[in-house]
């Protein structure tokens, strides 16, 4: 068969096969990404509705996150593993999960380096505590935000506007909820997490392209 | 201007190939998910990448994992590059 042809096709028929070119990419990348993605936003959604409520009602709740991200970690870590499909061998695989890790390693350091070492002490230092606990908060949930951004840019613009609409919201909290900021971002952005985990399972992948 | 590839252009295999080169370069699909994810039976994709494998457009293995038999497909460079070209060829018609 000769693969090349001068065969006239219109312009309809091309926008068509353009346009199916596009559904099929889209649906096998959002396929790909679907299982273990889900699962991973509904755990830290869980980790963050409750560490985050314990922030809230509960004194120390540090010791609560500890414990959180302990369990967080380890079963990401499982669900990585057992997830591993049979279905695509090579560098496709476990990228996003890949993109996140390196995205949480460096929200850690940031958190890290700007909780001021030299000021652990003194008359004003509880204060201040507080509202670094809060902007701390902050910095985690835009910052995972933001990756929801650059996937709704990638896969689903669901994902762009659920980003972009709890940062707005978490930031709004910040300025005009803070009595109540870390339950406003525990329903915000554990609950964005989860839901969004949940519409991934239901929706990608289940259906042909 | 870039040629409109008549192989390619058949929409079951414009479907595979899409499919096939929206993964990384070395990266390969599993039979079962690529028919799922198409939404193509077993006889009707095994014809198309038949006849799509023997234009050196894709790579098929087949393999056993775990003693059961199993076939993994992907694009080769050449059907890449060509698949470029198609698409170039429909973007310049839509110019037109």
């Amino acid at each position: 068969m000769n693969s090349e042809s001068n065969t006239p096709v219109t312009r309809q028929e091309a926008l068509s096969a353009l346009g199916e070119i596009d559904r099929v990419r889209n649906h096998v990348r959002r396929t790909l990404a679907a299982g273990v993605m889900s699962a991973m936003l509904i755990l830290w959604g869980v980790i963050w509705i409750v560490g985050f409520s314990a922030e809230q009602f509960v004194p120390h709740a540090y010791r609560v996150w500890l414990a959180l991200d302990a369990v967080g970690i380890t079963a990401s870590l499982f669900l990585g593993v057992w997830s591993r499909k049979p279905t695509v061998d090579g560098p496709s695989s476990g990228r996003i999960g890949a993109c996140w890790l390196v995205l949480f390693a460096y929200a850690a350091l940031w958190s890290f380096l700007l909780v001021p070492s030299g000021a652990l002490s003194g008359p004003g230092w509880a204060d201040y505590a507080h509202v670094l606990e809060q902007k701390m908060a902050l910095l985690w949930v835009t910052v995972c935000m933001f990756a929801y951004v650059v996937m709704g840019l990638w896969l689903d613009r669901v994902l762009l506007w659920l980003g972009i609409l709890v940062t707005v919201a978490s930031v709004a909290g910040f300025f005009f909820l803070q009595p109540y900021f870390f339950l406003w971002v525990a329903i915000t952005g554990g609950g964005s997490l989860v839901v969004s985990g949940l519409l991934i399972r239901k929706t990608w992948g289940a259906n042909h392209a | 201007m870039p040629d409109i590839d008549l192989i390619i252009h058949t929409p079951a295999r414009l479907r595979i190939m899409a499919a096939l080169v929206s993964l990384e370069p070395r990266a390969k699909l599993d039979f079962r998910t690529l028919g799922s994810t198409l939404g193509l039976t077993d006889g009707n994709l095994g014809a198309h990448l038949l006849t799509l494998e023997e234009a050196g457009y894709i790579k098929v293995e087949k393999s056993f994992v775990v003693r059961k038999p199993r076939t993994n497909v992907s694009a080769t460079a050449k059907g890449r590059a060509r698949f470029e070209e198609h698409v170039a060829a429909l973007k310049e018609i839509c110019r037109v």
